[in-house]
């Protein structure tokens, strides 16, 4: 057993307070190990201490045996340790081959090798991205392959993945739970963060648990469950919370009147001839595969894109016809839709939680001046971080600093506090710890109480069947299916999702 | 002239009645199998209109009108009277006896009041192709003309071509003089009297319900639907009961967007593979796929777009749906032309299927709700 990686004793403080503390952690050669815990247990300081791209306050990394600090990540990577991050890092304005070989070129690039070389790379990989395509052009999930394929690419001994899967197809999963067979064999040692805990629990040899900044347990896979991992990472057993339907037999709300009627809406080859209906007091879940057209209806219907000008089809919001061109109407008429992606479109990072959700407030309330009351900002803001349980050091913590979950948590107030009629959530839960998870789901479900019409977009399919009252399904851009989340099966969804 | 503008912008930008587009079956609608799931059942042969009479059931089969009884758990049926033609229309009296219209036009009223009552000629000319009748409290009988261009047998081709040529007239048998309350109406295949004096009619190739009062004005009550309504009956408690023959169908729509080609399909292929709605599910070989869209590895999936689809929509007082009961794309009870509540049983002619169905509304309330 050759230890390739150890940490000793790692402490990382922010202004006094421990992210981190005390922790020990060992990366055995060839072996892929699972770090989990909620958001804020300190799994993402962990690893960022050890691609370089912070520094611990206190303790040792040991590579191979040899003390290492890390200053940069360009230092860890000289070293072998590269690290994929859940939001990307690649250059949008660039092309995939180009991404793929940055830092790595030579003094005379010849075009047609690097894109020759790059496809067959990608193709080892079995990634099916396209070598000449801008990144700005790809979706999540292609951006995600192209991360994962410039760490391989750099041969690192040791790869952290932090949600590598969160955006990938099941199909993509496989190639990539296969592709870390690979890198396996060949000595790479992974350490691969994931709230998937069934991932885990597949790929991982060792899982080691964090909460609240403190190691808790590290095992062999075959000696954990998910009911052992979740009790150590929240101190509590979740499944009861996360999977309220079943376990307390709770009913399906009735629908109430008719909210928002589409109409054979369609944009370009994405939305093709899309009709639903969403009611109040109901939670509309849509499940579909990436790339079925659920996150551009819901744009349409919220402004953010604009529906075909010829044959666009009709979207009713309470009875009258609307087609807004900007999301700003579409606000002011009640409907807000909460991102997937927080950290390009739900947010504003550099500022604080406060300012966040003002920002949101002027969004519908443009009576006032522009000039804003600290105290009302402030108190504003306390009300919404302890309604969401939003957890910072302090309400002028910035938004990038704070964990996933609590990242969502703000966008999501930042969209309620403009008191919406219809909220549309698009994968509320992504990229959020289990705790967080939990929290979410109760919050679209006091929503839904209140008689809000809720529409809640989703890829994971035990999240739409516990928290949806009814299941719509999306493919090649048009739903085709509806389900009552009582009596259908996983199979029965998934069959009308791919076919 | 900003009717005119409008049509012109609509069809220009394909929105409004140029648009393809066809409502989704959800909120009361949302599909389910109860109509295939249904144990009782009785096979026959095109079953047509059904009707009560006396609290007996009655229902139209060819030229015949049989009586349906329900003994021992399992459905039977006796033939009661014989044609000359088809049967294509039945009412029930408020004086016990029925009215039966048949494909040649002519009016016949058995039992009750007017017992033998005989008519040809409506204002001076038969009618070519009457769909559906109802009785009012006065003992006046309403009656819908699909067609004036074409026979019961045509009506795909009524629908290829805009057909809009229905009326709908109220017949005094007493004084046997007729009487034509609206005309233009695009295949009126369901009728039924209102409390308030007027009728609500089912206009097929609209897709909505129009309220007729007495003075001829009209009023639509329900439109946007998913499938071609047919008949309508009243339910016991109040509300009443719709069956659609037909779903409505995007590549139809397009189809019907086409004058060239629906000439030249009606010209040049067989009626059977023309792209219309059909009464009964597809199993000809020629039937195209759709790209995969219809079937999947041999399997046909519920939810496509199939050209026949079995349909009945519970309305409430105010002609809203509240419920429905279905035979989904895969199933087999499809052409629903006629259904009628008795208690908690609602009795369905799926003509497509060549069934008659009972269905326990007692137990598929909580699954339809």
């Amino acid at each position: 057993m050759n230890i390739v990686l150890e940490m000793r004793k790692i402490t990382k403080e922010y202004r006094g307070v421990p992210a981190v503390k005390d922790i020990d952690f060992t990366l055995i050669e060839g072996e892929v190990h699972a770090l989990v815990g909620e958001n804020g247990a300190g799994k993402s300081t962990l690893t960022k201490v050890l691609a370089g791209v912070t520094q611990a306050t206190t303790g040792s990394v040991l590579l191979q045996g040899k003390e290492v600090s890390f200053a940069t990540p360009a230092e860890a990577i000289a070293c072998g340790v590269t690290m994929v991050f859940q939001e990307t890092s690649l250059v949008p304005s660039m092309t995939v081959a180009q991404n793929l070989y940055l830092g790595d070129e030579k003094l005379f690039n010849q075009l047609r090798a690097v894109y020759n070389s790059a496809q067959q790379f990608l193709q080892t990989l079995n990634f099916e991205v396209d070598p000449w395509a801008l990144v700005s052009t790809l979706g999540a999930a292609k951006k995600q392959m192209v991360e994962i394929a410039r760490a391989v690419r750099q041969n690192a001994k040791v790869i952290i993945f932090d949600e590598p899967t969160a955006t990938l197809t099941p199909e993509e999963k496989r190639h990539f739970f296969a592709l870390v067979e690979r890198l396996k064999t060949r000595g790479v040692s992974v350490i691969f963060i994931s709230h998937a805990l069934e991932e885990a629990l597949a790929i991982a040899d060792r899982i080691t648990v964090l909460r609240d900044g403190q190691h808790i347990l590290t095992d062999d896979t075959k000696n954990l469950d998910r009911d052992k991992i979740i009790r150590a990472m929240v101190g509590r057993s979740l499944s009861d919370e996360l999977y309220s339907r079943k376990d307390s037999g709770a009913g399906i709300r009735p629908r109430g009147r008719k909210v928002l009627s589409v109409q054979n809406l369609s944009m370009g080859k994405v939305v093709r001839n899309n009709s639903f209906t969403v009611y109040a007091g109901q939670i509309t879940g849509m499940f579909g595969l990436i790339g079925s057209g659920r996150t551009e209806t819901a744009k349409i219907i919220s402004g953010v894109l604009k529906r075909n000008f010829f044959h666009g089809g009709e979207i009713l919001l309470n009875g009258k016809p609307v087609r807004y061109r900007v999301p700003r109407r579409a606000v002011l008429d009640g409907i807000v839709y909460v991102t997937e992606d927080r950290k390009l479109e739900g947010y504003f990072e550099t500022m604080s939680i406060a300012e966040n959700i003002q920002m949101g407030k002027l969004a519908v309330d443009r009576t006032k001046s522009v000039v804003v009351r600290m105290n009302e900002m402030q108190e504003l803001a306390s009300h919404w971080q302890k309604t969401l349980s939003i957890r910072a050091i302090n309400g002028n913590a910035r938004v990038i600093e704070l964990s996933g979950g609590n990242q969502q948590k703000v966008v999501i107030a930042k969209s309620l506090v403009q008191l919406p009629k219809l909220v549309i959530f698009d994968e509320p839960t992504r990229g959020v710890d289990v705790g967080a998870i939990a929290e979410i789901h109760q919050l679209i479900r006091e929503l839904a109480n209140q008689g809000l019409a809720v529409v809640m977009i989703s890829s994971y399919l035990p999240e739409v069947m516990n928290v949806s009252d009814r299941i719509l399904i999306c493919r090649q851009g048009r739903i085709v299916e509806e389900f009552s989340p009582i009596g259908a099966t996983e199979e029965d969804i998934m069959y009308a999702a791919v076919h | 002239m900003m009717k005119t503008l409008r049509r012109v912008v609509d069809s220009f930008r394909g929105s409004g009645n140029a648009s393809v587009s066809i409502p989704p079956l959800d909120g009361a609608l949302e599909p389910n199998t109860l109509l295939d799931d249904a144990p009782l059942a009785l096979t026959s042969i095109a079953p047509d209109n059904l009707i009560e009479v006396q609290g007996k059931l009655f229902y139209s089969e060819n030229s015949t009108v049989c009586a349906l009884d329900w003994l021992d758990g399992a459905l039977h049926s006796k033939a009661v009277h014989e044609f000359s033609s088809h049967v294509v229309a039945l009412a029930a009296s408020p004086s016990n006896g029925m009215a039966a219209a048949l494909a040649d036009g002519t009016l016949h009223i058995r039992g009750g009041q007017f017992d033998g009552v005989h008519l040809k000629q409506f204002d001076g000319a038969p009618l070519k192709n009457i769909s559906a009748m109802a009785f009012e409290s006065d003992g006046s009988l309403l009656l819908c003309q699909g067609s004036a261009v074409h026979g019961p047998e045509s009506w795909q081709r009524d629908l290829l071509q805009w057909g809009a040529t229905g009326s709908v007239w109220r017949v005094d048998l007493a004084k046997q003089k007729t009487h034509c309350v609206a005309k233009g109406l695009a295949y009126p295949y369901g009728i039924t009297a209102t409390a308030n004096g007027s009728m609500v009619v089912s206009e097929a190739w609209r897709h909505r319900l129009l309220r007729i009062s007495n003075d001829g004005a009209q009023a639509v009550v329900l439109d946007q639907l998913p499938g071609y309504p047919a008949r309508l009956s009243a339910a016991p408690g109040g509300g009443w009961w719709l069956s659609m023959f037909a779903p409505r169908n995007q590549l139809v729509e397009f189809v019907l967007r086409e004058k060239d080609f629906r000439e030249k399909m009606m010209v040049e292929v067989q009626l059977e593979h023309w792209i219309v709605p059909t009464l009964s599910p597809a199993s000809s070989f020629l039937e195209p796929l759709q790209g995969g869209e219809l079937k999947q590895l041999g399997k046909l999936k519920p939810w496509a777009p199939t050209r026949s689809y079995g349909l009945v929509v519970q309305l409430d007082e105010d002609f809203n749906p509240v419920r429905s009961i279905h035979s989904r794309a895969n199933g087999r009870r499809h052409g629903v032309t006629s259904c009628i509540a008795t208690g908690v049983m609602l009795w369905v002619t799926s003509r497509g299927g060549d069934v008659v169905v009972g269905v326990d509304l007692s137990t598929s309330q909580e699954q339809t709700r």
